[in-house]
């Protein structure tokens, strides 16, 4: 009988800026046209687990794990539904990963640089093909060099426990195609490059050697 | 058995309550069960915790606040009416009226003075907001989840229950899991402390007792108690629905809609509750949905 939960963390850097919209009705009022995510709370920027997860997965189903060419997230192949969860698909309706918002934690670094705010207002504009008129824009960007702690949580069951290497494996993939895309909105145009720094495994509950996991998360891929 | 107090401090959370755009602040003691009976099923001890669970001596309650001191439920119902002021302007006995109906959690000390009539100031525990998510690409897919978020660091939620190894190890474990919606997406994560009850708390805490008391669980009586019970008791209906989470068929369908009595509510005697099954019609294995209540006593 096996039954763990192994916490896979990291730091999550940002080396451009990052834009993950908000509901504009909360953050900063007539500020900004398009202001980013904040904790309520706080007032600092966040990355939503969801925003991850959806990019990981979005990013994974792309590759050889997935065959599935339709919009339809039922029709993802197992790897990927028993990691990420398959509503239409009994065995995996929930998936085995839990992943978690990203809070930045260098605040105080940030401080010791000098920064004013922990978001920054972009200015951009589109030029009219044929009048060559400008359409300004702003847009709010968390800004570079803050860290987020990245957090999964991946469960371990005896169902699971042939698969491990391999669903490492498929993370490891998505968190690497992650850092070679972009997180966030306006990607294309150099927004969200991220990297996830100090990538490692410990087992937080049950008992389970992770120190294989942690090897496998730092293989290059 | 003895009880203890189990303090969840969350980061961000969706406790829904019928709905995806809206979050309560706090959760009722069958979702907690429910989250045990998966996470114990996980780990192959589900007929040992469901016979824990199903013993007479075994009690959980409701979520409340916790900040620096265990918060309580308004007793429903309470303060009565010759306890106001009546020399008071009309005006003022409004507006405090409006001040009592609008309380909903209060310190454990301030219960004895609410009785006799105190007005007490509702705190703000935690943040209820809305975040506006999307599936990019995919035409109409936008929805909203409400996300609750405590107001300070120090503000976390408790519940009370009885102390064993099995339900320790299954609360250790489900911190990781987390509690509440959308959980594999971020919210509902917990730290738990485990930690000794006030003892004047402890001392009112009772499941058998024949005077005032006020439950501190959603939770229904048994069918042939609930004529007793329903005497003289001042309470609050809450549904409790959704859809079944069952890895044994592929479609979602619904449990049978379930009304009980909301923590706070007040009874003239204690009732024993039960655990009731609400499985869908057909379905292959049971859909336990928490309801034995843990009483506060009111009366000195």
């Amino acid at each position: 009988m096996t039954y763990a939960k192994v916490k896979i963390s990291a730091n999550l850097l940002l080396e451009s800026g990052l834009h993950i919209g908000g509901s504009s009705a909360y953050a900063a009022i007539g500020a900004v046209d398009s202001p980013v995510i904040k904790d309520p709370v706080t007032h600092l920027p966040i990355i939503p687990g969801s925003s991850l997860k959806g990019k990981i997965r979005a990013l994974l189903s792309k590759t050889d794990y997935n065959h599935n060419t339709s919009s339809d997230l039922g029709n993802d192949s197992d790897e990927i539904s028993r990691l990420f969860g398959n509503s239409k698909n009994a065995d995996y309706k929930l998936g085995r990963l839990v992943f978690r918002d990203a809070f930045l934690t260098n605040k105080e670094d940030l401080d010791a640089k000098g920064v004013h705010s922990y978001t920054e207002v972009k200015f951009e504009n589109t030029i009219d093909r044929i009048t060559a008129e400008a359409n300004p824009r702003q847009i709010e960007r968390a800004i570079r060099t803050s860290e987020f702690g990245f957090e999964v949580i991946y469960e371990i069951t005896d169902k699971s426990i042939d698969q491990v290497s391999e669903d490492v494996a498929i993370l490891r993939d998505g968190i690497r195609l992650l850092e070679m895309d972009y997180l966030g909105g306006s990607g294309s145009r150099g927004y969200g490059k991220v990297a996830f720094k100090d990538l490692k495994a410990e087992t937080v509950y049950g008992d389970y050697d992770a120190a294989a996991i942690s090897a496998l998360l730092g293989e290059e891929v | 058995m003895t009880c203890k107090l189990y303090q969840l401090q969350f980061n961000s959370a969706h406790f829904g309550g019928g709905s995806l755009e809206f979050s309560e602040m706090t959760f009722s003691a069958d979702r907690l069960f429910s989250a045990l009976v998966l996470e114990a099923k996980k780990s192959n001890r589900l007929d040992e915790w469901m016979e824990l669970a199903q013993s007479d001596t075994f009690a959980m309650t409701d979520a409340f606040p916790y900040h620096s001191v265990p918060f309580l439920p308004k007793p429903i119902g309470f303060p009565s009416y010759e306890k106001f002021d009546q020399t008071k302007d009309a005006v003022t006995l409004r507006q405090e009226a409006k001040k009592t109906k609008k309380l909903d959690f209060m310190k454990y000390e301030l219960l004895a003075k609410f009785l006799e009539g105190d007005v007490i100031d509702s705190d703000k525990h935690s943040e209820q907001f809305i975040v506006t998510k999307n599936r990019p690409h995919v035409d109409g897919a936008l929805y909203q989840v409400g996300v609750s978020v405590p107001k300070e660091e120090s503000v976390s939620l408790y519940v009370i229950a009885s102390q064993s190894e099995l339900f320790d190890e299954l609360m250790t474990s489900l911190q990781f899991s987390g509690l509440g919606g959308k959980r594999t997406s971020g919210y509902g994560r917990f730290d738990l402390r485990i930690l000794d009850l006030p003892s004047k708390l402890e001392a009112r805490l009772t499941s058998n007792y024949k005077g005032l008391v006020m439950t501190l669980t959603t939770s229904l009586p048994l069918d042939d108690e609930l004529e007793n019970a329903m005497i003289g008791a001042k309470y609050l209906l809450q549904k409790s629905s959704g859809f079944a989470f069952s890895q044994a068929l592929a479609e979602n369908f619904r449990k049978q809609d379930l009304y009980k009595f909301k923590s706070g509510s007040t009874f003239q005697q204690t009732f024993t509750g039960q655990i009731v099954d609400v499985r869908p019609d057909d379905f292959p294995h049971p859909v336990w949905n928490y309801a034995k209540p843990l009483f506060y006593r009111l009366e000195d």
